[in-house]
């Protein structure tokens, strides 16, 4: 895999969820509830933002601005999609990341602290 | 409605994400707040202050990824070692391009770092580290205070403390000690050693260990029962070599044979402080010639008490003071001073006279921290702003914002952690600088140590102060707009604000110095006042030296006095030696015997005067030159058998006779026959310089009984160290087992007597030279960077006509403003400070006049010197050069 493709865990999950909420309705809101409630982890909106930004440097999304919304105090929203590369590097990870994990069981730990 | 996010984190997230992201990261963040807030508005908010916050490290962290402008937009982790070597060899190499900068930064940090780390330990171990006992807080010092004055006698009498132990019931141990003079025969001859009489439990209260041996056993204590002793570790190591069969084995003391029955661990803690050699048990006779020992009214014991486990402190302190009334009220005191029992724990009880002293070390510290830490601040920001050039042009070279970030952390942490280093190197001769500085000796001195803790925890300050001292470089580069800077030629400008936070720093620096001139300005004039207070006596060409004739071997008056005239015979017949008399305690010295005598035309039962006994020879106060102001000396004639003759101080006489003459007159003391009043004499400072004068009766020795312990004065041509050599053979030759104490000139005795002051001037006068060097580094930075950054500007105005010397004028008076400044600021200070020293001053105001004035013309002075070569410069601007914009 050429250098610069690599992707970090966290641009994984965002990669993710913009593909789970499909062009139109992916947006720093959307994208980080979605995060959040799946993982289960605090995520904070600068950091997707600074990590869209990041994939967009790599070319991996792609950003578009919506029209304000056609309700009271409605706003216009910077969408995001993934590019043709994006999906091809989600692709990559995610087959090499479930090659990996094929036919293996974890073993729940023991131990450790509650 | 929409509710208004919290307005503080929506301002932070809008500075820290990129200029066009800002909008749509805030937008979103609304979106969710409002949804939030129309259910519960206070978790809403505490919501967006925790996004808020975490936003910001990530954002802040993809700025500075996003800086680079043509570098790929990974790097490989692999490389980071690499790049940090070359980074710290940048570093260095930076730091030795730039001695002055350089060298004035690691100086500075490691002053700072040297003076706490010498302090430090000192306030750590007496004010805060609990003393090594088991319990600490358990074991309380008993003694007794003058009931009014609140002066300590750190004694009490043996009854008494009979009695509390009897009528107390929140004490598991209450014990006596009383420090001796004793002296060790060894084989190499007479060694002077400090033995401590100590009652039945007295290490069963401070819970000592043993190496070897035991405690004393109760029957040990039963009058007639074998000499016994127990050694301390040290004497044990120093005198014995740590031999292990020293148990049951009996060792020479002048005054007599005593058998070793324990071993106190080395390093255990023992009272009296650090001075005991070995203890033997306390035999308080009844009867006989000492039997003042059994008097209610001779308080001449130290106590130290343990509380019981099951019994608080406090609880157990009220009981005893309680005891002690009850006590009191039992059996009334004949005469003297009336004084209530004084209780406390032992480790405040030692701190307390050391306290103010050490607060006030500590803080003048402290103060000499915030002007290092300011300086270096200022010296740092200067470098960035002279840097900024240098950073600019390789930011469009394509070094990243990482990368730059690191190397001025880099930076930074070599020139702090240097500091630290030659701190900590530091540390030791100062800490060694103080205590040869400090009067007399600290408490419990022996058990501080500069540990590697102190080294470790020197280099975490070095570290912190790294990173903060790294900040303002930080803030610079992330402002900089690196194109617009290359374009320029290489040297960026500085914004208003940043030239006001270096003024502010300078004119605190100033203000600080200037709380430290004022105070150690008092200081020093403290000095010279004490210094300058007439003592009464003329102690230039007197050596002075302790002797203690052991009772074995001189059982008697005349044995004793045989003793000391064949002494005095002797050193007369040394060339230069003018004269030979003897006191039992000089002036200014420790003040061992006081009486009382009755007030004239006083009620029965009003307090008595007290008055201090001085014992003499014939000739001692013609020796010390005392004037004679009425009646006669005492003469060679009274002697044991002719009747009792005393001489008074003159304070005393006028307390005693008012409008009389006291020639002739009698006082009841020594007998039923008192004593006749023979001549009066001029007053000496006997306690202190700084105290009035106290009452002082002086008796000759042969009429007051056996007196082995003297000390001799000699008067002699020129220099008295010339004489110690000559005085200790001849003391061999009468005596080989009689070993010299303390022997020191008179005039080395007044210059102890005022080093309290000269320590505490000595001391906050080098740090007020300290802060006010870095201040004047700071003006002379801060206005040489002015003028070289109004360049143009000058070259215009001179090429307009105005003189370089009115240029030159026009910037030493912006030097001025910050020192008006400073001043003004620090009055606040110095108004605190003075009031603080209060304690410490001796016959002038806080306002003192003269400090005032002269520390106004010292910062003047300095201001004016530093801002002087940049102001020559400003002078010498050639509006050619300037204007070309060079």
């Amino acid at each position: 895999m050429p250098k610069g493709s690599h992707l970090a865990e966290f641009e994984v999950y965002v990669m993710l969820a913009v593909a789970r909420l499909g062009d139109g309705d992916a947006y720093g809101v959307t994208i980080r509830q979605e995060i959040e409630t799946r993982t289960g982890r605090p995520v904070a909106i600068g950091a997707v933002y600074a990590t869209l930004g990041r994939l967009h440097d790599k070319g991996f999304v792609s950003f578009s601005y919506s029209d304000p919304d056609p309700v009271q105090g409605g706003r216009a929203r910077k969408l995001v999609a993934l590019s043709r590369a994006g999906r091809r590097a989600l692709e990559h990870t995610v087959s090499s990341l479930a090659r990996m994990t094929d036919g293996l069981v974890l073993r729940p730990l023991t131990g450790g602290k509650r | 409605m929409t509710p208004i996010p919290p307005r503080i984190p929506r301002a932070l997230l809008a500075r820290a994400s990129e200029p066009d992201d800002g909008k749509w990261l805030l937008g979103d963040l609304d979106e969710e707040y409002a949804s939030l807030a129309a259910t519960d508005l206070r978790y809403a908010r505490r919501w967006y202050w925790h996004q808020a916050f975490a936003s910001l490290l990530p954002l802040v962290r993809r700025r500075f990824d996003r800086r680079p402008l043509s570098t790929p937009a990974t790097r490989a982790r692999p490389e980071m070692l690499n790049g940090f070597r070359t980074e710290l060899r940048h570093a260095v190499r930076f730091a030795l391009r730039t001695p002055a900068p350089t060298a004035a930064i690691v100086l500075t940090m490691a002053l700072g770092i040297g003076a706490t780390a010498a302090v430090s330990p000192v306030v750590w171990k007496l004010l805060l580290q609990p003393i090594p006992v088991r319990q600490p807080e358990r074991v309380l010092a008993v003694y007794r205070v003058v009931e009014g004055t609140g002066t300590i006698i750190p004694s009490v009498s043996y009854l008494d403390l009979q009695d509390w132990r009897r009528r107390t019931r929140g004490l598991s141990a209450l014990a006596p000690y009383t420090g001796g003079e004793g002296t060790l025969i060894t084989r190499e001859g007479p060694v002077a050693v400090n033995s401590v009489q100590i009652g039945e439990d007295f290490f069963k209260v401070l819970g000592s260990r043993f190496t070897l041996g035991r405690a004393f056993s109760a029957d040990e204590f039963v009058d007639g029962a074998p000499s016994v002793a127990v050694i301390s570790g040290a004497m044990w190591q120093r005198e014995f070599g740590g031999d292990t069969t020293i148990i049951g084995r009996p060792i020479e003391l002048a005054s007599g044979r005593v058998t070793v029955v324990g071993v106190v661990a080395p390093g255990e803690f023992t009272l009296p402080l650090g001075s005991a050699d070995l203890w033997v048990p306390l035999h308080v006779q009844t009867s006989g010639p000492n039997a003042w020992q059994g008097s209610r009214g001779t308080q001449w014991l130290e106590a130290v008490a343990r509380v019981r486990p099951d019994v608080e402190p406090a609880a157990a302190m009220a009981e005893l003071r309680a005891v002690d009334a009850g006590v009191q009220r039992e059996f009334p005191r004949s005469s003297n001073v009336i004084t209530v029992l004084g209780v406390e724990p032992l480790q405040d009880h030692i701190a307390g006279p050391v306290r103010t002293t050490l607060v006030f070390l500590a803080a003048a510290v402290v103060i000499v921290l915030l002007v290092v830490c300011t300086n270096i601040a200022n010296l740092r920001l200067a470098q960035a702003q002279a840097r900024q050039g240098e950073f600019a042009m390789r930011a469009v070279l394509g070094a990243g914002f990482g990368r730059l970030r690191r190397q001025i952390l880099v930076e930074s942490m070599v020139l702090t952690i240097a500091g630290a280093v030659v701190g900590v190197l530091l540390a030791r001769p100062l800490l060694r600088g103080l205590l040869a500085l400090y009067p007399g000796r600290l408490p419990r001195v022996d058990e501080i140590q500069l540990g590697p803790g102190l080294a470790l925890w020197s280099l975490g300050v070095a570290v912190v102060a790294g990173i903060a001292f790294a900040i303002p470089q930080f803030v610079h580069v992330v402002r900089m707009d690196a194109g617009r800077l290359v374009k320029e030629g290489e040297r960026g400008t500085s914004s208003r604000a940043q030239h006001l936070v270096r003024r502010g720093m300078v004119v605190v620096q100033l203000a600080l110095s200037v709380v430290m001139l004022v105070s150690s300005g008092l200081l020093v004039r403290t000095f010279l006042k004490v210094s300058s207070v007439p003592a009464g006596f003329d102690p230039r060409g007197v050596l002075s030296f302790g002797l203690s004739a052991p009772d074995v071997r001189y059982p008697n008056l005349q044995a004793t006095e045989q003793l000391y005239r064949d002494l005095g015979d002797r050193l007369k017949g040394l060339p230069g030696v003018r004269g030979v008399e003897a006191t039992n305690a000089l002036p200014l010295t420790s003040n061992p015997w006081r009486n009382g005598l009755p007030a004239p035309n006083a009620d029965p039962g009003s307090p008595d005067i007290p008055v201090n006994m001085r014992l003499v020879t014939s000739g001692y106060l013609q020796l010390l030159r005392v004037p004679l102001v009425r009646g006669r000396w005492i003469a060679e004639s009274d002697d044991e058998a002719a009747p009792g003759v005393v001489m008074l101080n003159e304070a005393l006489a006028a307390k005693l006779f008012p409008g009389e003459d006291p020639i002739g007159r009698v006082i009841p003391m020594g007998g039923p026959n008192g004593k006749t009043v023979v001549g009066i004499v001029g007053n000496i400072h006997h306690g202190s310089l700084t105290a009035p004068t106290d009452n002082e009766v002086y008796a000759p020795f042969r009429q007051m009984g056996v007196r082995r312990s003297r000390v001799l004065a000699m008067r002699v041509d020129g220099d008295p160290a010339r004489f110690t050599e000559d005085v200790r053979r001849v003391v061999r030759e009468l005596d080989p087992q009689l070993p010299i104490r303390a022997m020191r000139s008179l005039d080395e005795i007044v210059s102890v007597a005022v080093a309290p002051q000269r320590f505490r001037a000595a001391f906050l006068g080098s740090l007020a030279v300290l802060a006010l060097t870095l201040a004047a580094i700071g003006v002379y930075g801060v206005m040489s960077y002015a003028v070289s950054e109004r360049t143009r500007e000058l070259g215009i105005r001179v090429a307009l006509g105005e003189s370089p010397t009115r240029i030159r004028r026009h910037v030493a008076l912006e030097g001025l403003q910050l020192a008006a400044l400073g001043s003004t600021v620090g009055a606040a200070g110095v108004w605190v400070a003075a009031r603080a020293l209060r304690s410490f001053m001796f016959e002038i105001g806080t306002g003192d006049p003269w400090t005032l004035g002269a520390v106004a013309v010292v910062l003047t002075a300095v201001t004016v010197l530093a801002s002087d070569g940049p102001a020559r410069r400003a002078g010498r601007v050639d509006p050619l050069t300037a204007m070309r914009g060079r």
